[in-house]
Formats: structure tokens, C-alpha cells, sequence
């Protein structure tokens, strides 16, 4: 723990915000006399533990009120946040858990006689269960138990699920379970997010399916004195969104965290073979839980200890070993989040600056309160120089650059000092990386290019579940890797970080990878983050290419590449490609539109045991790395295109073969060279029909890339050729790219692919294998007319979306039916795979168009022989044509088109502060809901007219129908005030709409045409279903489909009980599939998470034009002392 | 609405404009309103003295629907006549053709006021194909042959023909690389109408490829068979998962297993329980029993309808009909409520389980020419007037059937013709005020004792079970027929009903 320093230091910060540090220091106080009068009898323990704890007290009273300052209930369930590490005994009655079991309804038929169901409940947390009475014969049992009240400790409510259990009685045999649900209470502990639980969860069994709903209310009480608690890191939040969660502020990025829990799986117990399959299953559904809630517990220990309150980019992954156990990995990155909307005093504060200075630049921002004098001193001088209020060195560093003419050189210096400067804020950290894709504007400054490591390690049993100390150390092991390629890029920090594992029998190939970068150190460090500067950085460094520009130093480069000077600022040395794993930076500027590069490969591998497997695996790695390099490098270049973003290549491992699968964004950056055509060259020059079948293939690519370029629109605009110094590399240099030796590069796919000469990519065809890789090179289809996809955020080149989304999951499994299988056969069967599932969403989603995939995941695995399943979710949104058409149109305005929208970022808050009241309602969102989903769904309007009369009708019949059920708005009761304004709207549907409120998903961190107005916690679901009825149940498709339907139905009911109508970041991270056709068995795994939100639309928020001119800000600030 | 027929005699029909669709009342009974069988009843009670205070308005009331039910059969049954009767049975008889002269001229008299030229105008919701039987069976065959000729082409070999039912999952297909799974699922459902409907057609999914095939969305999408048939077969699937919730259409809106828009939602519903008009009307009447269903392999190749959809049909209606077998209160408004039904497609169900329930005779070939659409617009009016709802909204029987008490009490309308005197003045009294006003005046008074015998025994007999199961038949036989051998108009029947009613009003003894 890093002592008490950081409590001035929130003072500090704090004390630029006016008001609230009275606040902040009696609030504590106040909440634990609640406590105490509510529930006099605390144990013995508690007040002990006080006096020793003042210290923690006020670092509680540091953190706590940035909880508070969300605004939601400064009440009872504050997330008062423990203050440092060190473990303690265990205290009971941190808080108090109350649930409350209203109804079921449609509940399956458990007596044959009678056609009904006596049914009850046992509700069960920790180790204390209640029961509600049995309410006979009814499918639609109305139970409206009492409040069932568990006293727990606070671990116990970071790690347990409440487990809910409906049972059939029966008066003679054993009761009959009917299904279960598992509620996660976690967001219940932080206050910002849901302050109860309360909505129809559907009852699901692990053998069945869903099998009716009950409808659960829960809250919790938690006790003031939290950070009495060392176990829990309670108040700490969760996001999966690997970017700064839309409405909150990054104050500092502390960094990463992980965290691993390893136990037996329950699967390969001994017990397995006796108990059911159904006990089994539920067995482990309640570990993995337990698991995730310990892991995320921990993992929240250690943020509190780098004194964050967040962790963004929270990754989960389950890895099923098998006999050898269970293993829960997490990562993210901590950090110190400040919640933006309804803080009504931080408004004028930071935004009448940004105001400000666009008028007159030369105002100096402390009068304004925000600056205090506690700057460091760099800011200050350079804040003067350069006329703005504040500057880190880095962008210093470019001006000089500009103004002396020359590259590179002169910066060395500056470069050591700001490598100094950032490595001293990252030198105590053991691994410098960040799970975020998208980062505050500033905050990334170079991009050195993708690190990844993987490595390949077999399987033993673990025998210590509390001891996960082989698996850290492989992890650890990896993470050295990458930081090691990442100092080789001369960069000390690695981005858009990810890690994951391909588990085949007991070898395990690890792989993590990242993007090796340069960042700004203002936001690493507690003592200069100040917070709402972030806009400035840009109008400091050249807007969009900064982060194109090489981290690391031209004369000594870690490998031979390509660089030219920057085409946009002319200033600095880009290279001729990029690679990252991170999304595209919103200032970067692009040419044309995105598209989603796949490169696809199979690799044949013996049939082996144990370390020989071991071996041929990781002799086969270094091959496939760098063909899928290959490929996606041909690939872009067949696109015309010179950057991949978002790239993620997965390797799994099968019995009999590995497969590889890179997905990827391809972009035309500006600031990068134009990529060179391909070249094609043959290798026996005087055979005439050869010759000419060359010429052919030469063509079709020519004409392939042309195609590209039109289909993109990527035409930059021509450049004075004033190329300066750029080393042009002798015409005839070939580079044997295709079928070559590999290098033993196995780890920086950066590595010696960029020393090709830029005009000329040249591929050289030695064998046929190689001219089929040229065919397959071409069979790429591009999408039809009105789709794009990308894997990325956003979609480089489109920015009017619609509102209308589409989140699916596809899974396909295929067998790939070959006797005597080949390379290239497989490549050929894996690559139609992929082609046919791409060419069939297309078809599925045609009453979109225009619209873009984005976000397209693609997941491989090999569950058999020759088995290959890929599963693939992603979202489609729409777009609006016209007004693309006329943005693409004006390709040479793009630049300046570009900087309006980054002001329209930069004003992005302070909208959706202004916009807060959601006062008046032009829109009736019922109405326009029933509108946007009938004009998607294609019905012609005269039948929607048709429909109308008596659709308002069936709706009061089912109103009447359904009467007796609970409204599940009540939980919306205790929302934030910001809530309660969406709730008006909210209730206004569901009162007209039909009964079952949505919930829109998307893997997306937003919604288009919408504002996410609140974080209800993170959503975190593992569930097994199994059949022995397969055929019965449909076969594989049917078994499968109806599970991922009932995945998506429970996430939704989670979510809509929260209060909230949306998951962003949805990602399913596991979906693992095994059938046994003989026996007429199936089983799947899946593991989703996301984050639950409530979102309003921006139609229905009191919207001002958004105008990116200087009127903007004035009106944001304008509005800004209404609210205040 | 063209005028088919230069003949037309519009000032018969002022109030005739074309009403829209979902009307419940035919609007060729609006003339026939009230006061005309007010008068029989009034006649009536004067016969019986005034003690029938009570009885009367029941009567009244009563009388009313059976005056209208007449008419309505009548007019209906010409009307008709032009589509399905004419050649069939009258065509063959030589002596007939004069008679079939007048016929259509009357049926184009007659299809005046219908919208969509005669067509079931009225239930424009209940056809979301729009095609009538024969021309799908049309579609059909061609389809099967197209069908064939593609299996031929060679996609569709195998496994890919010998798809099962609807009901049955896809079996794995697409012979070069196997896809043992293939699944798509979207956060909000995707519900392709098309293959919606091929699916309620009851085609296979290699038949529903074959389909979408031949609608060219290859062409238009540039897409493979193979994406076609991975994506019918998702929709298959879903629609199958879709079933189980259709059945009870409240719960497809409480569920959470699909997120589906509302006018989806409502769109599956309607779509689900929109029926074949010609196999409601094979069915109408008969028990909704197992052996029915048995028979729907006939019904099916009468029909045209593919047996798949006949029997997904044939469930339809029978579990409507349990559902509201037992319930109190208007039955089209109960299965609206029970299952979510647009208003006009749940009277046409109201009217499936009316006649199930009190299983009127429509099979007999007597009856052949009458339609669905006719026989419901009759229901309407029965349980509009007689029902148990209309008559006395408080007693605790079902709607479905037909008030014994009420029954009863129509046989003592027997002294209209039992009464020699009272059968004298209402005669007169009809016949003067039609005089001049009807073609077949000559005929009204040679036959008006016989005419009136026959109405007011129709209505007497119903108190057996057996003469309500021959309800339809007796009112053809007995009243529609004489009529139509001596050459009646509708508007002269009409009209001839109407002062029918109106009369008894000034008789003795029923005031």
C-alpha cells in the first residue's frame, strides 16, 4: 500500500470543485449512525476495530465521495471503500441481504395427475436457506413471501450468488426441482448502481431450459462501516467496456490488474460418476460462480490498494482444464473514475475554460478553479510557452521538432526525457499494461506496433486450489515477454493488452498480446492528473497522426523497417504499416471506409502425447505466426489499405491440427503511406503458359485492388511528391513473402515484414501451394452493396448511425470430411467456413442495409477431430446513406470534417450534462420504438396501419390478462434523480408496450444515438445446459440455438431487474459445445458479460443541434449555470 | 366497387353504401331493421294475450334474428350463387337457363354493395395470402414440380427431400462440407415473413427453399443455396420454439425467451390464426374430435390446402374452442381477450365454435353453395339475437349456445299460421303494403299462407336438438327454395321479410 499520500492529494483535486468536502468528511459518520440505529445489536467486533482504523477512515473518506458525487442516494448503501490491504478476521454483519419472492408464472407442469404444480421456493445464500410456503396447484403460484433477511459479512456478498430454487412438493417422494436462478448481488454493493433487484427471472434448469419465471425482489443494507472489512473491496466497479465508461472521467489510469482462482472442476470429481448430471451441472455453475465473485473480489483488493475505484476493461475467462481443474483469470485496468453527469459544481469548472479559451486562448485557466496551484513545474512552463493553459512535455517535444525541420533527431533528446519522465510513473509497476482499447484524447502518444507471446505448456493437476502458483507463474512468465517486445519498440507501455488460452486435452497453449505504445503520463500519475484537460492535448500535437508517428528511435530500430516521413504533418517518421490491437483513436485521420481482414489458417499436426505434443505445437507456432502475418499484410494490401486496427489473432489447438484466425480492421491512414500494389513473380521465367497464367493472376489482383480502392473510397489526396529522405529502396528488391523459411520471429509480428519496398509488394510463386495461396488471397468476397464490417468500435469512415441495432450470435460447427487432409485442402474448407457464415449474416440482415457489422468476433475452436466450430457475435447498426454518400464525397474536406467531430467528442460531456434534465419529450419513445422496429422489420406501412387499432387493443387485453403480476419499474423507484426522468419514460412504454420491457445488447461501449446515462454494474453469466434428448430437442441446432436464445433472455432479465434497458460490451467469451449423437446427448458452456446500463435516446433528451462551432460550448456552459 | 350490371336497381338499396370491412352485420340486413319484426312479435303478443308482457320482448328480439337470419341466408345464398352454384347446379338443367338468367342478374344486383367484387370482401385479415383456394392450388402443384426440377438441378439431394414435418428438426444437409450446426440467433428476433408464411403453409424446409428460390431472392441478393437453406432452417427453428408460445398467444407477449417487437408479435398471432376459408367451411359445424382430424386428409385434397396446414388448422380451432367452450360472455370478445386476435378474425372464430358448438348441418349438398364468410355472417346474427349474451346478459350459460327457454318460447309463434283469422289479416296486411312494390306480388299472395308456414315452423322446431342441427337446411328447403322456383328477387324478399315482421304489429293481440 502506498501510504496515506494520496489523501491530499484527492483534497487537492477536490478542492477545485467548490463544495463538497464537508460533505465528503461527514458522510461516513452519518451512514454508520444510520447503521447503527437501524440495527443496534452489531457484534462485538465491530466497534473495536475503529480506533486502530482512523487512518483508513479518512482514506475512506477520500474515496467514498467520489461515490457519492454520482449523486444516487448518499444513503444507507454507500460504497464506502476499504481503505488499504492487509487481511482480518472476519467480521459478520457488515450488511444485510433481503429477499423477497413475489410470483412465478407459466411454471412447468410437475404433476401429471392434476396438470399442475404445487410449488414453493427455497432461497438460499451462503449457508442459510428459507422457504416460502407451497402454493398447490397452480402454474401462476403467488407466493408474496415476507422479506427473507440474511445477515452476512461482506465477502460473503462479493462471492456468493443468491441461489433461488423452485421446487414442485411432493408428499411422498422427494421434492422435484423445477430450476434455479442465480442472481448476482453485486451491484447492489456500489451506490452508484441498482439499489434493488426486482423483475421476472426466468427459472432455468441445466437439463430443460427455462422453464417459467419467477419474479424476485432484493436489496441490501450495507453497514456504513465498510472499510472496517478487509476482505471486501465493496464500492469498487466493474466495466467490461475496454474504454473510459461514457459517463465518467478518468481522474488517473493506474494500471493493471489480474488476479487468478484456480479450484477442481467438479466435472471430474470422483462424485461425478454418482450424482446426476443435472447435480453436476449445477454443482459447477455454482463454483465458476463463487469463483468469479472471489476473483472479482480480489481483483478489487488490489485496486483499492492502487487506490483506484474502477477497473475498466474488466476481462473474465474461464479455462475448463479439465482433469487437471478450473482456472478463472481476470484482468483489467484500475482506475480513479469521476462520475460527470448530475455534479452539478463540476461543470462551470471544467467546461467554462475549454470555453474560454476558444475565445482568447491566452486566459489563464486557474481563475476559473479548476487549474490548482499544485501543478508540477513542467506544466507550468510549458503551459506558458506554448499560450495554452496546459501542456505535458510531449507535445512541446513535437513543436520543437516542427519549428527546427528536421526529424527525429533533435527529438532524441526530448524522447529519453519523456521515457524518463512516463517510465518513472510506470517503472513500479510490474507490467505497464492497459486492457483498454480506447483511451481519453491525449492519453496516447505513440504506437510502436503489436507485441504478443505465447507459449505452450502442458497441463498437470493442480493440486492446491489455494496455491495457484504454476499458473501465475506462466502468466507471469508471458506478461515479462511482452513487456520485454515492447521496450524493443521503445515503448514502455502495451495497450488494447488481452490474454487467452486454447486448452486441447493436457496441453495449453497461453497467448496474450497487445499493442506496445507511448502514453501520456499525465494520466498515470496521481499528483498531475488534472483532469478535464484532456481535450487540449490535441491542438498541441499534430490532430490525428501523433500516434502514427514511430515511439521508437530511427537509427538503432528493433527491426529493418520501412519509414517515410508522416504524410499529414510531414514532421515525423511514420512507418509504412501499422498493427495495433487497439481501436482507432477518434483524431486519427482516415481515408475512405474500414473493412474487416480475416487471414485463416490450418496447420496439420501429428497426433501426439504429452511433450511431444508440446513440442510439435510449439515448433508449428512460429510458422502460423507468421503466415497469418502474411496473409493479413497481403490482404491490406489488397485493399489498398495500411493499417490494421483492432487485431486479434487466436491460435487453438486440436488433436490433429491448429488453426489460426487473425480478424482485423483494415484502414487507409492518412498519415501513412500509400501502400504499393502486388506484385506478382514467378519462378521459372521461360515457361510460356506459366508466364502468361502469372500475367492473368496479375491482372485479376490489379483489378482486385482497384475494385478495393472504389469499394472503399479510398482515394487520398495526391501529395506533392516532396518525399524528404525517404530511402527508396532499389526497384528489383523482392521479398519472398509467401511460402519463405520462417525467421524465428515467433512473437513482434512487426518483425521484418515492412522491409519490402513500398511500391512493389512482391509475391513469389515457387510451388502450387503457393498459387493456391495467391486464389485463396482473391476468394475473399467483398460484402454486398449496403454492408461494411469491421471488428472495431466504430467503423472508420461512417459516423451518421442510426439507431437501429442488431446483436447476434452465430455458431457453426463444421466437419471438415477429408480422408487424407492436406495444408492446403483445410485452409481451403476453413476459409469457405468463414467466407459462407460472413456471406450468410449478410443475407440474415439485408432488411438492414445500409448497415455495418462492427465488432464482428470471431471465435475458433476444435472440440474433435476434424471438427471446427466458430462462433461469431457482432452488431449490426444502421446508417444513414445520404448523408454518408455526401460525407464521402468530400474527401479533401475530411480532415476539417474530422476536427469537427472531435469537437464534437470534446463537447460530448459537456452535452449530456446539459441535456440531464430530460424535460420536455418531443418524441413518445413508445411510438417511435413501434416505429423504428416495424420500418426494420419491412412490414408495409398500410398493414402497420391495419395492425394498429387492434395492436392497442391486444396490448389492454394483456394488461388485463396480466393482472395480479408485479410491474417490474418498482425497481426503478430508487434511482438516481437522473434515472427518475427515464423512468417517466420508461414507465410510459410499458404501460403501452408490451408487458416484457427490452433490453438492446450490443458488444458496442455504446449506443448510437443514444447517452448512457448510468452504470447498474457489471454482468457476469456462466451457464450449462445439457440434454439427453438431443434429436428430440432438434438435434445439435436446435439444442443450440434455443440455449443461446435462453442465454440472451436471461442476461436481458438481469439486466431489465437492475433497471436497466441495455448491455454494452457484451462479449460471449466461451461458448464451449460437446455432443454425443449416439447417445443422444449434447452439452454446452457459455460465459457472457457485459455491462448493464440505462440508456436514453438522444431524441428524447432535450437535444441541442450539434453544431461544431464556437456557439457550442457557449451554450454547453450556458446550460451548465441553469443546472447549477 | 364497379357496377357489374347496367340492371342495377340502386334506389332499392339507399343504405347499401359499402360499409367497411369489419362491420359485424352484413350490410344487407341494415333495411331490415327493427320495425319489421317488432311487428311480427307485436302481432304476436296480441295473440296471446297481454300477460307476455315480458315474453314479448324476448320475442321481439328473437324474432328479430330469425327474420334477419332468413333474409340474410337468402340474399347471402344469391349472392353466392354467382360464385359456386350457378354452373354446377343450375347450369346442367336445361329448363333452368331462364332461371338462370334472372340469377345473375340478381347476384349482380347483389354484389353492389360488396367490396372487392364479391370476394369476402369482409375479412380482408383472414387471407394473408390473398390468393383464393384455386389458384394456390395452382401455386401448389407448380411449386412441387418446381421443387422437383430443383432437386433434379441437383442441390437437393438426399437428406435435403426427405425433410419431415414442420415439427421435425432440419436434418443435416449441404453435401460438400458438412455444417453439423448451424445456428443464428439474434437479440431481437428475426422473423422473415416469407418463410413465416411458407413455414404456416406447412412446407418442408427443402419445399420452402425451393420456394424462396423460385421468388428469385438469389438473384437479388447474390447469395448460395446453401446460406438460403442454413437461413430457412433458422427460421424454421425459431418458428418451431415460436409454436409452443402461439398456442397461448398472452403468453408469446410475457415471454422473455424472444425479444420481439410488438407488431411483430402481433403480426405471428395473426398470421398463426388466420385460417383457409374454404376449410373452415368443410369443418364448419362438425365435432372438433380426433376423428375429424382423421379426415383432414380429404378435406386437404378438396381444399387444397397442404395437410400440414390443415391440421395446424384444424388445432387452431379446436383450441379456441375449448378455450371459450366454458366461458361466460360475447364469444368473439372472449377469444379476442384469450388469444389476442384482431377483431374480425376473432368473430370468425366466435362463429367456428358457434356452429362446433351447436353443430348445424353445412355439409349437405343442399347447403354446398353457401361460404364460410355467409355461414358466419349468419352465426353473427344468431348469436347477435339469439345468444344467451343478447337475450339475457346475466344468466350464467355459455354464449355458445342457443337459450333453451327462448327456444321454447318461439313455438307458440305457431298461432300465426295456426289462426286462421290472424293468418288472414297479417296476409293482407303484407300483401297491401307490398302491393306494387314487388315483382312476385302474384306469387306472394298465392303463397304467403305457405310461405309464413314454413318460417314460422322453422323457428317452432327448434327445440330438438336434431331440427337445430338442421336449422340451415330446414330455412333452404322450406324458404329459400320455393322462393327461388318462383322467381323472387333478394330485394323482393327482402322487403316481403321486413313487412313481414312489421305486420303482426297491427294485429290483434299483439300489442
Amino acid at each position: 500500500m502506498g501510504t496515506m499520500r494520496t489523501v491530499p492529494d484527492f483534497s487537492v483535486v477536490r478542492s477545485g470543485h467548490e463544495v463538497q468536502i464537508p460533505e465528503q468528511v461527514s458522510v461516513p459518520w452519518q451512514g454508520l449512525h444510520r447503521a447503527v440505529s437501524r440495527a443496534p445489536t452489531i457484534p462485538g467486533p465491530a466497534p473495536a476495530g475503529r480506533g486502530g482504523a482512523a487512518p483508513r477512515m479518512r482514506s475512506g473518506a477520500a474515496a467514498a465521495p467520489r461515490h457519492r458525487r454520482g449523486g444516487a442516494a448518499a444513503a444507507a448503501p454507500a460504497g464506502a471503500a476499504g481503505g488499504g490491504g492487509g487481511r482480518r478476521g472476519r467480521k459478520k454483519m457488515p450488511g444485510k441481504l433481503k429477499v423477497k419472492i413475489v410470483a412465478g408464472r407459466h411454471l412447468p407442469v410437475m404433476d401429471r395427475a392434476s396438470d399442475l404444480t404445487d410449488a414453493f421456493v427455497e432461497v438460499k445464500f451462503g449457508n442459510t436457506t428459507f422457504k416460502t410456503d407451497v402454493y398447490p396447484k397452480s402454474l401462476n403460484p403467488q407466493w408474496n413471501s415476507e422479506w427473507f433477511k440474511f445477515e452476512v459479512d461482506d465477502e460473503e456478498l462479493q462471492d456468493e450468488p443468491l441461489q433461488i430454487t423452485v421446487l414442485d412438493h411432493d408428499t411422498y417422494s422427494a421434492n422435484d426441482a423445477i430450476g434455479k436462478v442465480y442472481i448476482d448481488i453485486d451491484p447492489l454493493l456500489y451506490s452508484e448502481a441498482a439499489t434493488v433487484i426486482s423483475g421476472w427471472f426466468p427459472i432455468y434448469d441445466t437439463i430443460h431450459g427455462i422453464r417459467g419465471e419467477i419474479n424476485v425482489v432484493v436489496k441490501v443494507d450495507l453497514f456504513n462501516d465498510l472499510n472496517r472489512f478487509r476482505q471486501s473491496s465493496c464500492g469498487v466497479k466493474f466495466f467490461c467496456t475496454t474504454s473510459i465508461p461514457k459517463c465518467y472521467r478518468a481522474v488517473v489510469i493506474h494500471g493493471f490488474v489480474e488476479e487468478l482462482v484456480v479450484n477442481e472442476d467438479p466435472e471430474y470429481q470422483w462424485i461425478d460418476r454418482i450424482r446426476t448430471p443435472r447435480a453436476s451441472n449445477e454443482a459447477r455453475q455454482r463454483l465458476i460462480s463463487l469463483m468469479s465473485g472471489e476473483l472479482q473480489r480480489k481483483i478489487g483488493l488490489k485496486v483499492l490498494e492502487m487506490r483506484g475505484n474502477a477497473v475498466v476493461g474488466y476481462l473474465q475467462c474461464f479455462d475448463l482444464e479439465g482433469e487437471s481443474g478450473l482456472v478463472v483469470r481476470a484482468i483489467g485496468t484500475a482506475c480513479t473514475l469521476d462520475k460527470l453527469s448530475n455534479t452539478s459544481a463540476f461543470l462551470p469548472a471544467c467546461n467554462s475554460p475549454s470555453k474560454e479559451m476558444k475565445e482568447s486562448p491566452l486566459v489563464h485557466p486557474p481563475s476559473h478553479g479548476c487549474r490548482s496551484t499544485h501543478n508540477s513545474p513542467i506544466h507550468t512552463a510549458t503551459g506558458s510557452r506554448l499560450t495554452q493553459n496546459f501542456s505535458v512535455s510531449v507535445p512541446t517535444l513535437i513543436y520543437t521538432g516542427m519549428g527546427s525541420g528536421s526529424a527525429g533527431k533533435e527529438g532524441g533528446p526530448f524522447k529519453t526525457l519523456l521515457r524518463q519522465q512516463t517510465q518513472s510513473a510506470l517503472e513500479q509497476r510490474e507490467f505497464p499494461f492497459f486492457t483498454l482499447t480506447t483511451f481519453p484524447p491525449g492519453f496516447l502518444l505513440h504506437v510502436g506496433g503489436v507485441v504478443s507471446a505465447r507459449s505452450v505448456k502442458l497441463l498437470d493437476r493442480i493440486h492446491n486450489p489455494d496455491e495457484p502458483e504454476t499458473r501465475d507463474a506462466w502468466w507471469a512468465e508471458i506478461r515479462q515477454e511482452i513487456k520485454s517486445h515492447a521496450k524493443a519498440l521503445g515503448c514502455h507501455a502495451v495497450v488494447g493488452y488481452s490474454e487467452s488460452t486454447s486448452i486441447c486435452e493436457e496441453v495449453c497453449i497461453l497467448s496474450a498480446s497487445g499493442t506496445a505504445a507511448v502514453l501520456n503520463p499525465r494520466f498515470l500519475q496521481d499528483g498531475t492528473m488534472e483532469g478535464c484537460l484532456e481535450q487540449r492535448i490535441e491542438e498541441a500535437s499534430p490532430p490525428g497522426c501523433g500516434f502514427c508517428h514511430i515511439p521508437y528511435d530511427e537509427l538503432n530500430m528493433p527491426f529493418p523497417a520501412h519509414l517515410t516521413y508522416c504524410y499529414n504533418c510531414r514532421k515525423q517518421k511514420v512507418p509504412d504499416v501499422l498493427f495495433t490491437t487497439i481501436d482507432l483513436p477518434v483524431e486519427a485521420i482516415v481515408v475512405g471506409k474500414g473493412c474487416l481482414i480475416q487471414a485463416r489458417l490450418c496447420r496439420l499436426k501429428k497426433k501426439a502425447q504429452a511433450e511431444a505434443n508440446a513440442t510439435s505445437i510449439s515448433n508449428l507456432l512460429p510458422f502460423m505466426e507468421y503466415e497469418v502475418h502474411t496473409q493479413l499484410m497481403n490482404k491490406l494490401k489488397l485493399r489498398g489499405m495500411n493499417a490494421l486496427f483492432g487485431l486479434r489473432i487466436q491460435i487453438t489447438v486440436g488433436e490433429n491440427m491448429l488453426m489460426g484466425l487473425a480478424s482485423a480492421t483494415g484502414v487507409y491512414l492518412a498519415a501513412l503511406p500509400t501502400p504499393g500494389g502486388i506484385q506478382i513473380a514467378g519462378k521459372t521465367p521461360n515457361d510460356g503458359t506459366y508466364e502468361q497464367h502469372i500475367s492473368h493472376m496479375q491482372k485479376k489482383i490489379n483489378d482486385t485492388i482497384a475494385k478495393n480502392k472504389e469499394l472503399y473510397e479510398i482515394n487520398p489526396p495526391e501529395l506533392p511528391e516532396e518525399i524528404i529522405g525517404s530511402p527508396i529502396p532499389e526497384p528489383r528488391q523482392r521479398s519472398r513473402l509467401l511460402r519463405s523459411q520462417s525467421e524465428s520471429s515467433d512473437e513482434v509480428t512487426e518483425l521484418d515484414l515492412s522491409h519490402g519496398k513500398k511500391d512493389a509488394f512482391v509475391l513469389e510463386i515457387d510451388d502450387t501451394d503457393a498459387m493456391e495461396d495467391v486464389h485463396s488471397l482473391l476468394t475473399d468476397v467483398p460484402p454486398p452493396s449496403g454492408f461494411y464490417s469491421c471488428n472495431t468500435e466504430i467503423m472508420p469512415g461512417i459516423n451518421n448511425w442510426t439507431p437501429e441495432i442488431q446483436m447476434f450470435t452465430a455458431v457453426r460447427v463444421s466437419r471438415l470430411s477429408n480422408i487424407n487432409p492436406t495444408n492446403q485442402t483445410l485452409n481451403k474448407n476453413f476459409n469457405d467456413l468463414c467466407e459462407n457464415l460472413l456471406k450468410s449474416l449478410y443475407f440474415k440482415l439485408r432488411s438492414m442495409v445500409p448497415c455495418c457489422l462492427c465488432h464482428v468476433n470471431f471465435t475458433v475452436a476444435l472440440p474433435e477431430d476434424e471438427l471446427v466450430q466458430i462462433a461469431v457475435t457482432a452488431v449490426a447498426i444502421t446508417y444513414d446513406k445520404n448523408q454518408a454518400l455526401q460525407a464521402n464525397k468530400a474527401p479533401t474536406e475530411k480532415s476539417q470534417q474530422r476536427a469537427s467531430t472531435d469537437n464534437e467528442e470534446q463537447l460530448q460531456f459537456p452535452l449530456e450534462l446539459c441535456s440531464d434534465p430530460l424535460s420536455s419529450q418531443p418524441f413518445s419513445p413508445a411510438k417511435e420504438v413501434l416505429e423504428g422496429a416495424s420500418s426494420h422489420t419491412g412490414i408495409p406501412a398500410a398493414q402497420r396501419d391495419r395492425c394498429n387499432s387492434w395492436i392497442e387493443l391486444i396490448k389492454l387485453k394483456a394488461q388485463t390478462i396480466r393482472r395480479g403480476s408485479i410491474k417490474t419499474t418498482t425497481s426503478l423507484e430508487k434511482a438516481s434523480p437522473l434515472a427518475e426522468g427515464y423512468l417517466r419514460h420508461r414507465s410510459v412504454p410499458s404501460c403501452t408496450n408490451s408487458t416484457v420491457s427490452v433490453v438492446k445488447m450490443t458488444p458496442l461501449s455504446f449506443l448510437p444515438g443514444a447517452k448512457i446515462t448510468k452504470y447498474l454494474g457489471i454482468i457476469n453469466m456462466f451457464f450449462i445446459r445439457e440434454t439427453t434428448s438431443l434429436r428430440e430437442e432438434g438435434g445439435v441446432s436446435g439444442f443450440l440455438h434455443a440455449f443461446i436464445a435462453e442465454v440472451f433472455a436471461m442476461v436481458r432479465a438481469h439486466v431489465a431487474a437492475l433497471g436497466g434497458n441495455a448491455v454494452v460490451s457484451y462479449i460471449m467469451k466461451q461458448c464451449v459445445f460437446m455432443e454425443n449423437p449416439n447417445k443422444n446427448q449434447a452439452q454446452c458452456l457459455i460465459n457472457v458479460s457485459g455491462d448493464a446500463v440505462i440508456f436514453v435516446r438522444e431524441s428524447e433528451l432535450e437535444m441541442l443541434p450539434v453544431q461544431p462551432s464556437a456557439a457550442a460550448p457557449q451554450h454547453t456552459s450556458s446550460a451548465g449555470d441553469v443546472t447549477t | 366497387m364497379t357496377l357489374r350490371c347496367p340492371l342495377s336497381v340502386t334506389p332499392l338499396c339507399p343504405p347499401l353504401s359499402p360499409l367497411s370491412p369489419p362491420v359485424p352485420s352484413c350490410p344487407l340486413l341494415s333495411p331490415l331493421s327493427q320495425g319489421a319484426l317488432a311487428g311480427i312479435l307485436i302481432g304476436l303478443a296480441r295473440l296471446n294475450c297481454s300477460e307476455l308482457r315480458l315474453k314479448r320482448l324476448c320475442h321481439r328480439q328473437g324474432l328479430l334474428g330469425l327474420g334477419r337470419v332468413v333474409s340474410y341466408a337468402v340474399s347471402e345464398w344469391l349472392r353466392d350463387i354467382r360464385c359456386h352454384q350457378l354452373p354446377g347446379l343450375l347450369g346442367g338443367v336445361a329448363p333452368v337457363h331462364a332461371v338462370l338468367q334472372l340469377w345473375r342478374a340478381l347476384r349482380d344486383l347483389l354484389l353492389l354493395p360488396l367490396p372487392g367484387g364479391g370476394s369476402r370482401g369482409c375479412h380482408p385479415q383472414c387471407h394473408p395470402w390473398g390468393v383464393g383456394s384455386g389458384r394456390r392450388l395452382g401455386q401448389r402443384r407448380s411449386g412441387a414440380v418446381h421443387a422437383a426440377a430443383a432437386g433434379a438441378a441437383g442441390f437437393g439431394r438426399g437428406p435435403f427431400r426427405t425433410r419431415g414435418p414442420p415439427g421435425t428438426p432440419p436434418a443435416p444437409a449441404a453435401p460438400t462440407m458438412s455444417s453439423d450446426l448451424d445456428v443464428f440467433v439474434g437479440n431481437t428476433t428475426l422473423i422473415d415473413e416469407e418463410v413465416y408464411r411458407l413455414w404456416l403453409d406447412g412446407h418442408s424446409v427443402a419445399e420452402a427453399v425451393a420456394r424462396r428460390l423460385r421468388g428469385g431472392v438469389l438473384e437479388r441478393e447474390g447469395t448460395s443455396v446453401a446460406v438460403l437453406q442454413s437461413d430457412t432452417r433458422d427460421h424454421y427453428r425459431t418458428f418451431q420454439m415460436l409454436e409452443r408460445l402461439l398456442h397461448a398467444p398472452p403468453r408469446l407477449l410475457q415471454q422473455l425467451l424472444f425479444q420481439i417487437p410488438p407488431e411483430r408479435q402481433a403480426l405471428l398471432i395473426q398470421r398463426y390464426y388466420a385460417f383457409d376459408e374454404a376449410l373452415a367451411r368443410e369443418l364448419l359445424g362438425k365435432k372438433l374430435s380426433k376423428g375429424t382430424k382423421k379426415e383432414l386428409d380429404e378435406v386437404s385434397a378438396r381444399t387444397g390446402v397442404g395437410i400440414r396446414s390443415c391440421r395446424r388448422q384444424f388445432d387452431n380451432f379446436k383450441r379456441v374452442f375449448k378455450a371459450v367452450e366454458e366461458l361466460r360472455g360475447p364469444l368473439a370478445e372472449n377469444i379476442q381477450q384469450l388469444f389476442l386476435l384482431p377483431p374480425a378474425l376473432a368473430r370468425d372464430y366466435a362463429a367456428i365454435v358457434f356452429f362446433a358448438n351447436s353443430r348445424f348441418e353445412t355439409g349437405k349438398r343442399r347447403l354446398q353453395f353457401l361460404s364460410f364468410a355467409d355461414f358466419a355472417a349468419c352465426a353473427q346474427s344468431l348469436m347477435g339475437h339469439w345468444s344467451q349474451g343478447a337475450l339475457a346478459p346475466e344468466a350464467a350459460e355459455p354464449d355458445g349456445d342457443l337459450p333453451k327457454s327462448f327456444l321454447q318460447d318461439l313455438k307458440e309463434l305457431k298461432v300465426l299460421v295456426a289462426d286462421k283469422d290472424l293468418l288472414d289479416q297479417h296476409k293482407s296486411l303484407v300483401c297491401s303494403a307490398l302491393r306494387g312494390k314487388i315483382s312476385v306480388h302474384n306469387e306472394l299472395e298465392a303463397n304467403f299462407k305457405a310461405l309464413s308456414r314454413a318460417l314460422v315452423n322453422v323457428g317452432g322446431k327448434l327445440t330438438h336438438a336434431r331440427d337445430v342441427r338442421d336449422f340451415f337446411v330446414d330455412l333452404v328447403e322450406k324458404v329459400i327454395e320455393p322462393c327461388r322456383s318462383d322467381k323472387w328477387s333478394p330485394g323482393d324478399l327482402r322487403l316481403f321479410l321486413t313487412h313481414y315482421t312489421a305486420a303482426p304489429r297491427n294485429l290483434p293481440g299483439f300489442r
